[in-house]
Formats: C-alpha cells, sequence, structure tokens
C-alpha cells in the first residue's frame, strides 16, 4: 500500500511517499518557503534514492500550491501514486483523539480547534482540504502528535485548577511531539528484544526548536513534559518552558494586559535566545561554555537547559518505575553527546550508567551509549516523523 | 525566657507565647481580619491585635517579655538570616515591597505596631525565603532574559525555609551525617518540597511566588503560561482576578469541589477526594524524582509542617513508588515541631547572641 505522507510547517510542506507495509521510501521533498515572496525564492527540495537532492525555484503562495507542485512531481514517476494519503496535525483536539479517517465531521471537529496550534494546524488543514479536492477518491487519514497522549492518565494530564473552568474552557495537559515519541519508543523496544507492551522508558526528543519528554510505561505515554500547549516544561530554543504563574501574570500587567505581547515574548525570545541574549541553538552555549572564552550568559544558558532537563528526567523515571531504557532522539539529542553526558551523569541510583566513549562517538545511529552493566540501557536513536505517520496510516488502513 | 511568636497572614494573625524551656505555648491566639479590610487598613488591625495580645499576656503573667518573633514570608535576596530588626532593617524590608505588595508592607507595619505595644523587646524577624537566597544559579533562573527578571527579582526562592531547615538540621543529626541528601517534604496548606544537601538547597518546587509548584489546598501550582494567559484574557476575570482564581480558587479546593485539608486528601477514603489525591501524589512523586536527580542520590526523605501527622500514610505510598526506580527502600523521619517553636527557637537563638555581644562590648 502506497502511502503519502504530508508534514506541514508554519511555510513547508514536507512530504513521502512510503510503501508499507515495507517502509520502503518511494519517493520524497519538501517545499520550502511557501507564502508571499521573500528575498529567497520558494522552492521544492526533492530527495530521490542516493541520489543529490534536487532544487526546483517553483513560486507558491500557499500550502494548496505547494502541494500542486508536489503531485506534479509524483505524477513524473510512474507507478509513484498514493493509494492513501495521511497528515500530519500537531494538535487533533479535544474529540479527534487517535487517528482517523478524514471525513466532513471529523474536519469539521479539527477546523473547529485549529487555535491550539496556531502556527501548525491551520496550513496542515488547508492541505488536508486542498487534497480533497485534488484527489476526491482518496481516503486519508489525519494522524496527530497528541493521539499518543491519550492515555496519559486524567490525574496527569489535569490542572489543579477549578474543574468547572476547565471543563468550560477545554484546559487539559495534551502533550506533544507523540508521532516522535511512538517511533522512538517502538524502535528501542525492538532494538532490545522486548515487546512493546512491557517496555517502559523515558523518551527524550529534544529538537533544535522545540523538545519535550515522555514518560512511557507498557509501551504508552504516562506524562510529558509540554502541556496544554507546547510551551510547557523544558527550556527550548525560543520557549521559555516552566514559568510561575506568578511571572506570567506579572508579565501581562506589564504589557498592561497585551496577551499577544507576553505570548510573543514567552514562545519566540525567551528560552536558550533568551537566556544567552545571542542565540537559539543551545549547539552554541554549550560549545562557547566549554571552551576557554567562557561568557557568562552562555555558561548560565547551557546550565539552566541541562538542569531543568536532569530534573525531568528524574521526574520521570520516578514516574515509570524501573525503565528499560532512556531514549535520546532528534536534532540535539541525536548529535550532541554532551547533552547526553551531562544529563546522564550522577543518575546511579537511577542504575544509569553512561560510557563515556560510546556516548562520544555514538555513530551510526542507533546506539546504546551505557556501560555494560548499567541496568537502564541509554539509546541514541534517530527519528522518523514520516515513517511514523505512515505506520498510524497503515494501521488505521488494516483495522477497517 | 519569655517569647511571643507572631505569624502574620492574609486575613489573620496567629500568636503564640512560650515560657523558659517549655514546648508547649502559655498561650494561643488567632485574631481574624474583618472581611472587607483592605491593606492599608492593616496598621490598625496590627495594633489592635497587638494590643489584645498584650492583655492577655499580662494576666497570664508573661510580661515583660524578653523577645518578640515574627515570621517574613518574603525577605528577598537581602535577607539570610533571622535579624533584629532595627529602624534600618525596617528601611530595608520596606524597599521590598514591590517585590511581594501583599506581605512586605503587611510585615513591616506589624513589626512597627510590635515595636509601639511592646517598647522594650527586641523583635526577630525569620524569612521563609532566606534559606533559598544562595540556590545555585541554574536552579534560581527562569528560561526567559536574565535581566528581566533581575531587574525584577523574578527569581525562584521557596517559601517554607523556616520548616526546611529546622527538618534537615534534625535529618543530618539523626542520620549522623551533616551532608546528608535529603527530600525535605513541608506537609503545610501550600505543600513545598525541597531537595536539600544537609541544609543546602540544590532545587525546590517553590518558585517566584509561592503559586508554582505542588498544588496546594487552594493554590494551583505548576501550570502551563499558556493556560495562564488563556484564563486571564479569554475568561471572565482579568489578570487580578486570574490571579486570585489560581492562589485562592484552585489547588485541591477547585479540584475536589469544596474546600479540604492536605491531611484529608491523603488520609479520607472519600471518592470525591481521589482526583485531588491522585493529582497531588502524582506531582509530588515527580518533584521526588527531580530532586533525586538533583542531587545524585538520596539518604532520607523528611516531613514536617502543620500535617506531619500524613508522613506516615503519605511515606508509605511515596516508598512503595520510589522503590521501584531506586530499587531500595528510603528512610523515613517525621518532624514534628510547629512553626511558632521554630520561631520561639530562633528568637531564643538571636536573643542569646544579642546578649553575648552586648555583654562583650
Amino acid at each position: 500500500m502506497n502511502i503519502l505522507v504530508f508534514n506541514c510547517g508554519s511555510s513547508s510542506l514536507k512530504y513521502r511517499l512510503i510503501a508499507m507495509p515495507g517502509e520502503k521510501q518511494l519517493s520524497g521533498g519538501e517545499a520550502q518557503r511557501i507564502g508571499p515572496p521573500t528575498a529567497k525564492p520558494s522552492c521544492l527540495v526533492l530527495q530521490r534514492d542516493h541520489q543529490q537532492p534536487e532544487t526546483r525555484n517553483i513560486p507558491m503562495r500557499d500550502h494548496a500550491e505547494a502541494l500542486e507542485q508536489v503531485v506534479r512531481v509524483l505524477r513524473e514517476t510512474p507507478g509513484a501514486m498514493p493509494e492513501v494519503i495521511g497528515h500530519r496535525l500537531v494538535n487533533g483536539g479535544p474529540t479527534v483523539t487517535d487517528h482517523s479517517w478524514i471525513n466532513d465531521s471529523v474536519l469539521a471537529e479539527l477546523i473547529a480547534c485549529q487555535d491550539l496550534a496556531p502556527i501548525h494546524n491551520p496550513p496542515a488543514i488547508a492541505t488536508i482540504q486542498a487534497c480533497r479536492e485534488m484527489f476526491p477518491g482518496l481516503r486519508q487519514v489525519v494522524v496527530s502528535d497528541t493521539a499518543y497522549h491519550r492515555t496519559i492518565p486524567l490525574y496527569a494530564r489535569t490542572y489543579a485548577l477549578p474543574q468547572a473552568v476547565s471543563r468550560k474552557m477545554g484546559i487539559r495537559k495534551y502533550g506533544y511531539h507523540g508521532i516522535s515519541h511512538q517511533y522512538v519508543v517502538t524502535e528501542t523496544a525492538r532494538l532490545m528484544d522486548i515487546p512493546l507492551d512491557r517496555f517502559h522508558a523515558v523518551s527524550c526528543h529534544l529538537g533544535s526548536g522545540g523538545a519535550s519528554l515522555c514518560a512511557v510505561v507498557n509501551g504508552r505515554s504516562v506524562d510529558n513534559t509540554m502541556g496544554y500547549s507546547p510551551l510547557q516544561g523544558l527550556v527550548m530554543s525560543t520557549r521559555c518552558g516552566d514559568l510561575d504563574p506568578g511571572i506570567t501574570l506579572r508579565l501581562l500587567a506589564d504589557t498592561l494586559g497585551d496577551r499577544g505581547a507576553v505570548e510573543s515574548r514567552l514562545n519566540n525570545k525567551s528560552g536558550v535566545l533568551g537566556l544567552s541574549g545571542r542565540s537559539a541553538d543551545i549547539r552554541d552555549a554549550i560549545e562557547s561554555a566549554s571552551g576557554d572564552s567562557q561568557s557568562g550568559r552562555d555558561h548560565l544558558t547551557a546550565q539552566v537547559y541541562l538542569w531543568r532537563l536532569k530534573k525531568y528526567l528524574g521526574a520521570y523515571l520516578a514516574l515509570v518505575g524501573r525503565a528499560h531504557a532512556v531514549i535520546f532522539t532528534d536534532t540535539i539529542g541525536e548529535t550532541v553527546p554532551q547533552v547526553r553526558e551531562a544529563v546522564c551523569s550522577g543518575m546511579d541510583l537511577f542504575g544509569i550508567a553512561l560510557d563515556p566513549q560510546r556516548n562520544a562517538s555514538a555513530h551510526p545511529l542507533p546506539v546504546d551509549v551505557a556501560t555494560p552493566r548499567s541496568p537502564v540501557r541509554v539509546w541514541a536513536v534517530r527519528t522518523n516523523e514520516e515513517i511514523s505517520i505512515a505506520r498510524s496510516v497503515y494501521q488505521v488502513s488494516c483495522e477497517s | 525566657m519569655r517569647i511571643l511568636t507572631i505569624n502574620p497572614t492574609l486575613r489573620s494573625l496567629t500568636a503564640s507565647a512560650f515560657r523558659d524551656g517549655n514546648d508547649q505555648p502559655i498561650l494561643r491566639r488567632q485574631v481574624k481580619e474583618s472581611r472587607d479590610a483592605s491593606v492599608s487598613d492593616f496598621d490598625g488591625f496590627g495594633a489592635e491585635a497587638l494590643s489584645s495580645i498584650s492583655s492577655s499576656l499580662e494576666s497570664a503573667g508573661m510580661l515583660p517579655l524578653d523577645a518578640i518573633a515574627v515570621r517574613g514570608l518574603y525577605g528577598g535576596e537581602r535577607f539570610v538570616r533571622p535579624v533584629l530588626a532595627s529602624e534600618s532593617v525596617l528601611e530595608d524590608l520596606a524597599a521590598l515591597a514591590p517585590q511581594a505588595p501583599l506581605h512586605v508592607p503587611r510585615l513591616v507595619q506589624l513589626v512597627k505596631a510590635a515595636r509601639r505595644v511592646f517598647p522594650q523587646t527586641p523583635v526577630a524577624l525569620a524569612f521563609e525565603t532566606a534559606l533559598f537566597v544562595a540556590l545555585p544559579e541554574r536552579e534560581r533562573c527562569y528560561g526567559v532574559d536574565p535581566q528581566l527578571i533581575a531587574s525584577r527579582s523574578l527569581r525562584r526562592f521557596g517559601f517554607h525555609g523556616i520548616f526546611h531547615e529546622a527538618a534537615c538540621l534534625d535529618a543530618g543529626r539523626k542520620l549522623g551525617s551533616p551532608e546528608a541528601r535529603i527530600l525535605s517534604v513541608c506537609l503545610e496548606p501550600r505543600p513545598e518540597l525541597a531537595a536539600c544537601r544537609g541544609c543546602r538547597p540544590v532545587m525546590v518546587t517553590g518558585g517566584s511566588t509561592p503559586a508554582e509548584g505542588l498544588p496546594g489546598e487552594r493554590s494551583c501550582g505548576d501550570l502551563d503560561p499558556s493556560v495562564v494567559l488563556k484564563l486571564a484574557d479569554d475568561g471572565d476575570w482579568g489578570p487580578e482576578g486570574t490571579s486570585h482564581l489560581l492562589t485562592c480558587e484552585s489547588g485541591l479546593r477547585g479540584l475536589a469541589g469544596r474546600d479540604v485539608s492536605l491531611a484529608e486528601a491523603l488520609e479520607s477514603p472519600d471518592g470525591e477526594l481521589q482526583l485531588a489525591r491522585d493529582v497531588f501524589l502524582h506531582c509530588l512523586l515527580r518533584a521526588c524524582g527531580a530532586g533525586i536527580a538533583a542531587l545524585g542520590g538520596l539518604d532520607a526523605l523528611v516531613y514536617s509542617g502543620r500535617y506531619a501527622g500524613s508522613a506516615a500514610v503519605l511515606h508509605d505510598w511515596l516508598n512503595q513508588r520510589l522503590k521501584q526506580t531506586i530499587q531500595r527502600d528510603t528512610a523515613c523521619l517525621v518532624h514534628s515541631r510547629t512553626l511558632h517553636q521554630h520561631l520561639r527557637d530562633i528568637a531564643y537563638v538571636i536573643v542569646r547572641e544579642n546578649r553575648a555581644r552586648a555583654a562583650a562590648t
């Protein structure tokens, strides 16, 4: 079954055509800089098997136009047409809790709650609508990041607010990065030869942008550091993560109640960027802090970022009971050994012992970087959201 | 020695009077402020309450006093240990008012009233934040521009330093190690967990205000900043109403739909308290894990606060859960002294030091 997977960003459209269940990628690429013309033109970057990527400059004013170009490219290759389409959605909202077929009522539900992920959901929904017009005969599945977290127990997704208020305003923890967490958890259980439904782990998705930890019991998510929105939890590239509610209110008072200004500050100008004052990339702070020319703010940035991470790793190991593994993934988790080392040091009581040499030379992934005697294994695993989406789409297709 | 201890809270003050080495107070009073009193009226309230307490002390043969100890919820970075109130101390304290506008002005007024009503008596101030002034930078900083924070003192403190310090001192003595790795669980209406190396905290659940951290009897605890903004903007509350909602209507009360004490939530079999209990325990278990990671190990859990009596029930659960993770049992210590007893001890020490200094000069 050929599954066409779409993964939408605010100004990008990533696609993969994947033959399931073999997981062979038939075609793939990414439309970049979608939107009104900017200094650099919008373009389509095509990735074919073992070849250099090919870049075509094509004007694409919105996601529907980007979709047209993607379909045109797919038609160039014989036999590369999809049978089912899968769409990634950051937040499926309160009613579309699991991966599901898209029909009129599901689409209406998704539109109703698109403000839950104001940057990501609207272009994804626009792509779904364009696909329905372009391929009226093809069935489509929505795969959401929140679906993996639907197993978080009530007590872990409930904020300690008046329940009437929470119900009325739809306030609850959703959790994010579920597509990636599910993928690396499934992969690691397979690598360790442990049945997924008996596998316990803490999964650390540390992206160059967003980051979250997921506590996993019996293969299922039981907690995620992100909350109602992706703003809660770890210190991220430009997001503050956890913040005293009193500080949030004080910032709001400072701006005379300008919610947008505070949201923008906490989402776009805080985190690593806010702490360092110069770069949103934690790698810059870590390199500078470990070098000779120590900048005070870089040192502080690395310390605060790593400390929050370490505390959450401890918190989630306590939730999980004895974990089989701690998993690191996405750009920072996969490629920055210093982060894994700092976070896993002094964690003997949790049964974690990192092997410094294996950790420093972890390549190619996946690699188990724990010492042979470490009761809890530590894995660096490359994530693959598109394969994860294709698996979910295939599962939905097989179940019906 | 005759010592009066005072704990000013938002709408009342409690006072206890102790004599000599006796741990049981000779006199206990709670004075409530009328509902509609505003902050500016506190001057009158404090003086009135203290005059009435003074008469009671006189009848009990407790005058003259040797010292008064007053609990301060917030002392900023200025106050790292208990101090005797002087003009300059009061000036410094008053300068902290913008950082804690609900507490500091009332505290200043209360101390001034105490000095008027008991003119010959030294007044010791013990600050809940003092223990946390020296928190490591990585723990006290939030993930925002440090200049924004520094200019406003919006750093993490922790708000039960008096209990934590006494409990950790006691634990260190019992364990025979001044550098023991201790999780100190303060079971008060606003519960707080501190991870301490000896008496030195390395991590604490409390934040820049007591709203952050574990959910309390009425306070929300950790919350997604987006939710705070949503409540203040989409809801009918506005910023001030949201502040009230988060600190007075939330926590166990919000979850259970009625006022619940922490002890009741932990110990009652009432099914209607299940969600409140489970949410609290989940947050506490997470905090324990974070604290163990912060300490790099664990020697004991020590429980304190007015609900320290619930420690047995709580520790059974917590130990069972932690045991799965760390594969061994954790020692349970209970420190059941009251806040007023701690204040008495603090006053006792500071007056003795003061007298020794005076004698030496």
